[in-house]
């Protein structure tokens, strides 16, 4: 085979080329100290470790949830926690005042401390975080506990279709809803009536209509203190009065003394990919037991009572609410518990998140990150291989004929 | 007898002197030609001349000088220039577009899309917070601003292209130039009785540079001159006339250039898809195919990013979120206004009448029927499901866009939609753009009063569903036919960008060995070999001195002879 000059130049100009860009791409990496420098480096490790850190990316933002939010559920606690004490209070009171040996001042004074804590407890239900009302649902920005007014307008009914007739109004807190059933037809005075405070399922003995009376069922719960009051429209007619027709109902519906303005939504929080927890507690759950399994009780219709029956020196009232006490306080405590353990919960994943993450992170250093011990070898090779080309493409250019010729 | 006379053997020695000259002649030429990589060595065919009339030979005549060329190499040679010349440009190319997509600094597209999903998750975390829904502004804006970024480069990547081919066209119309006065020079030395070796070895050169541009087609006609095709058999340079190819402007997309061959009498033929490979045929395509590609691709993500944040968002309420008046992003022409409203599905769509305090005073329904209802009909439907004017207005502008009004200080905001038909319309639209990447942006709106960013439903500023949903979205499949998430889409964009790059590597480096190993074939039988030429001079200077030896050994014979 015929060898040129030319042939010889290119070939030994072509040899060091490719040992100068294997030594570039090695000086590169480890200036880098990354393996993939560029897409073509690897494209489809590069897209890998894209992937990776928008994955720990999304760890991040789970994380930072979780960690706002114990704020939240710390002082969800802390006020469940003041509730509970504020009830064995109550509790230590009601007994204390059930006692024989109070008497009528006693009791009053102590009305006045119910009072303050149904103001504390109403305070706690009332808590913010920040500017955040953290019992309300996710109405965050209204405040939970209203207190609503005493008076309501009366619903008539006759044959179980309504009557648009403003003829009554109750005037009263209860959590019950009561019903008034006129049972023999005619006037104011002459008429008969019975309650009912269960829906109808029992009624109270026959009453002769007036026009205003205190509704209950003496069969049925306490009674609130609910007074009904009659206004017919003025006339001077004695033969134009009203005449209460059997079977006219006056209904009442339930006016707790602070009513709930919030809703029932959940409060969720991103804890894994497409799973999300619910945080929060509202004060429906807390005060009137909504959602609960077992009896629930509006706690501040207890307390209201519990005060009204020390102003008026009422003990057997305060005795037959001593295991409503026991209830209400069951009902705070229990939610505390569930509390505490979405906590514990929430905890736990921040750990295994923690874990995920860090092996993420050592899949992405396995990916991207250069191997450095082999790299510097691969230098070293590089070096010798660099070095033999340019002495043997010196040592073949050079001589000539014309060198030995004389 | 035949001994030739005294004065034959003078000529014959004289013509012996000048074969020698000749020979060392053209060893000096190839001498000086040993790092002219498009020369073809020459060498002196010497013929022995044959006695006539004799027993005796009369000495040695240069018959012609040879150039060393082989056709078939050459031919090779020159055909693998194109394939090499359109890898070369791809290359070039891939390389700026793997620049634009580099994320290894955590500067691109796909960490401005992380930061966006994250300003959105820390958001759902926390729905009432402000400082969140700055967050989201921030982030969003870099989104937008990098799909500018990339939209832009794409379009300069092009116009460079645009460019590139104009100057180009140049360099090919220079080269056939060249050629055809190489073609003349040639004729007139051939005439001349010459040799046209060098001029030649100068034709095979201007070949080589003009196969590396356009993909040629040539042959040797019976002057033995040159003719050439490019396209689909265009005639280039026909003998010592050279046609020209020109960039116009007649490309369909305004400012591009096409590319067209003009002949003599003037006719033009547009050869922009017909030149096959080549840098200039490479240009075209790298130009309308592949960077055309991936601003397609690029437009697609950033539209169907947009129009799934869009449906989300514009549905949903934030912590300030009722308004007295909404006009609608995007506006009707007139021809559409008479055709039923596209995009929209059927079902309803809500609006919430809102008083004081957030609260929702009333809902009205709005029924769609897809396919059949205009503009005008849904228009006409929402003012008559709020049955007064004085309340609550809906009006189709002059300008085609739509406009809502709550009017007697209430306020409004939207509600549940099974339609669409907010988000195909643009009302309470999170970003706002219509033609993809290149006007990506966010509406202004909500920037300047981030506190109606949509994170929940129905007022409630706690519930965080709409905040949750966008979030969700990086995870969904949206993109591809919902086969692949907007991450996944991106992915297989940037991976393929540098499978291409790395298997056009390879190629260019097996093409490069290809040519290599002709260019060792060619070097063999065509290039100097400094040592040969050497010794070749050595040889042909020992024959002069032989010669003049033989001369004055004859010189001496004719002395001997006269002074007898």
């Amino acid at each position: 085979m015929r060898v040129t000059d030319l042939t010889k130049q290119n070939a030994v100009l072509r040899n060091i080329a490719n040992n100068a860009e294997r030594m570039q791409t090695l000086q590169e990496n480890m200036s880098s100290g990354r393996r993939i420098n560029r897409l073509s480096d690897d494209p489809v490790g590069a897209t890998q470790a894209e992937d990776i850190k928008t994955q720990l990316s999304f760890f991040d933002v789970v994380r930072r949830g979780i960690e706002n939010n114990f704020v939240w559920l710390d002082r969800t606690e802390s006020e469940l926690a003041h509730m509970g004490d504020l009830l064995r209070r109550a509790k230590t009171l009601t007994l204390a005042q059930a006692n024989a040996n109070a008497d009528e001042t006693t009791r009053r004074v102590t009305a006045r401390e119910i009072q303050a804590i149904i103001d504390g407890v109403q305070q706690a239900g009332n808590a913010k975080l920040g500017k955040l009302y953290i019992f309300s649902g996710s109405n965050t920005f209204t405040r939970p506990l209203e207190p609503s007014p005493a008076r309501q307008p009366a619903l008539l009914k006759l044959g179980g279709q309504p009557l648009r007739l403003e003829l009554a109004e109750f005037e009263g807190h209860s959590p019950n809803s009561y019903i008034v059933r006129i049972t023999q037809p005619g006037r104011l005075g002459e008429a008969k009536y019975t309650v009912s405070d269960d829906g109808g399922e029992t009624w109270s003995e026959e009453r002769l209509l007036s026009a205003e009376f205190e509704v209950f069922n003496e069969r049925g719960k306490p009674s609130d203190r609910v007074v009904m009051k009659i206004r017919e429209p003025e006339t001077a007619d004695p033969a134009a009065a009203v005449q209460y027709p059997e079977g006219l109902e006056f209904e009442f519906e339930p006016n707790p003394p602070l009513a709930y303005k919030g809703n029932t939504d959940r409060r969720m929080i991103t804890t894994a990919e497409g799973v999300q927890m619910p945080i929060n507690l509202n004060a429906a759950q807390i005060f009137f037991g909504v959602g609960r399994e077992a009896e629930s009780i509006d706690v501040f219709s207890l307390l209201f009572t519990l005060k009204r029956a020390m102003e008026e020196d009422d003990p057997t009232v305060l005795e037959s609410r001593l295991d409503d006490i026991d209830l209400a306080s069951n009902q705070v405590l229990e939610l505390r518990a569930d509390v505490g353990a979405v906590r514990k919960e929430m905890e736990d994943r921040l750990e295994k998140m923690g874990d995920r993450g860090f092996a993420k992170t050592r899949e992405l250093s396995q990916i991207e990150d250069l191997d450095f011990p082999a790299a510097v070898m691969e230098l070293n090779v590089a070096e010798v291989r660099n070095r033999a080309a340019l002495e043997t493409g010196a040592r073949l250019i050079q001589p000539t004929l014309l060198n030995f010729l004389r | 007898m035949g001994s030739a006379s005294l004065f034959a053997q003078l000529d014959l020695g004289k013509r012996s002197l000048m074969a020698q000259q000749a020979g060392i002649q053209v060893a000096g030429h190839n001498v000086a030609n040993v790092n002219n990589e498009n020369y073809s060595r020459q060498r002196v065919d010497l013929d022995p001349q044959h006695p006539v009339k004799s027993r005796f030979g009369t000495g040695v005549d240069v018959k012609t000088v040879e150039r060393m060329s082989d056709r078939f190499i050459t031919g090779r040679l020159i055909g693998e220039q194109s394939r090499g010349g359109s890898l070369e440009v791809r290359a070039n190319t891939l390389a700026r577009l793997e620049n634009l997509f580099n994320d290894t600094e955590g500067l691109g597209l796909r960490s401005a899309l992380n930061n966006f999903w994250n300003a959105w998750g820390d958001l759902a975390n926390q729905p009432e917070s402000e400082i969140h829904r700055k967050e989201v502004i921030n982030s969003a804006k870099g989104l937008a601003e990098r799909f500018h970024g990339v939209a832009a480069d794409l379009k300069n990547i092009r116009e460079e292209l645009n460019g590139r081919i104009a100057g180009n066209v140049e360099k090919v119309n220079q080269l056939a130039g060249q050629l055809a006065e190489l073609n003349t020079l040639l004729q007139q030395v051939d005439r001349g009785g010459g040799e046209a070796n060098d001029v030649r070895d100068e034709r095979e050169g201007t070949l080589r540079e003009l196969a590396k541009l356009v993909q040629i087609e040539w042959f040797e006609d019976d002057d033995r001159l040159i003719n050439v095709n490019i396209g689909n058999g265009w005639p280039l340079v026909l003998g010592r006339h050279a046609n020209h190819i020109e960039a116009s402007f007649d490309h369909e997309e305004v400012g591009l250039f096409s590319i067209r061959g003009i002949d003599p009498k003037g006719i033009s033929r547009d050869l922009t898809g017909l030149l096959r490979t080549g840098q200039l045929a490479e240009l075209v395509d790298v130009r309308d195919e592949v960077v055309v590609g991936f601003m397609d691709q690029m437009d697609l993500l950033a539209s169907e990013l947009a129009f799934r944040v869009n449906r989300l968002h514009s549905t949903g309420t934030g912590i300030n979120s009722p308004l007295e008046r909404l006009r609608s992003s995007f506006a009707l022409k007139p021809d559409a206004r008479d055709k039923p409203l596209p995009f929209v599905r059927d079902g309803l769509f809500r609006i919430h009448l809102v008083g004081d305090g957030n609260k929702i005073l009333e809902t009205y329904e709005i029924e769609i029927r897809a396919g059949r209802d205009t503009i005008h009909d849904i228009v006409a439907r929402i003012n008559q499901a709020v049955g007064d004017p004085a309340i609550f207005q809906a009006a189709l502008l002059p300008d085609g866009s739509v406009t809502l009004t709550a009017k007697n200080l209430n306020r409004f905001v939207l509600g549940a939609d099974e339609t669409d038909f907010p988000v195909v319309m643009g009302f309470n639209n999170f970003f706002e753009n219509l033609q993809g990447a290149k006007d990506f942006r966010i509406n202004q709106r909500l920037e300047e009063n981030p506190n109606q960013i949509s994170t929940g439903n129905n007022l409630k500023p706690g519930e965080n569903s709409v905040a949750q949903a966008i979030h969700g979205l990086q995870f969904v499949p949206t993109m591809a036919e919902e086969s692949a998430t907007f991450d996944e889409f991106y992915n297989g964009v940037v991976a393929d960008l540098g499978l291409r790059i790395n298997r056009n590597q390879a190629e260019r480096h097996s093409q490069d060995l290809v040519i290599d190993q002709f260019r060792r074939m060619r070097d063999e039988f065509s290039s100097v070999n400094m040592d040969e030429e050497v010794a070749d001079m050595v040889q042909f200077q020992r024959g002069f001195q032989a010669s003049a030896k033989f001369i004055s050994t004859v010189d001496e014979m004719t002395r001997t002879v006269v002074s007898m």
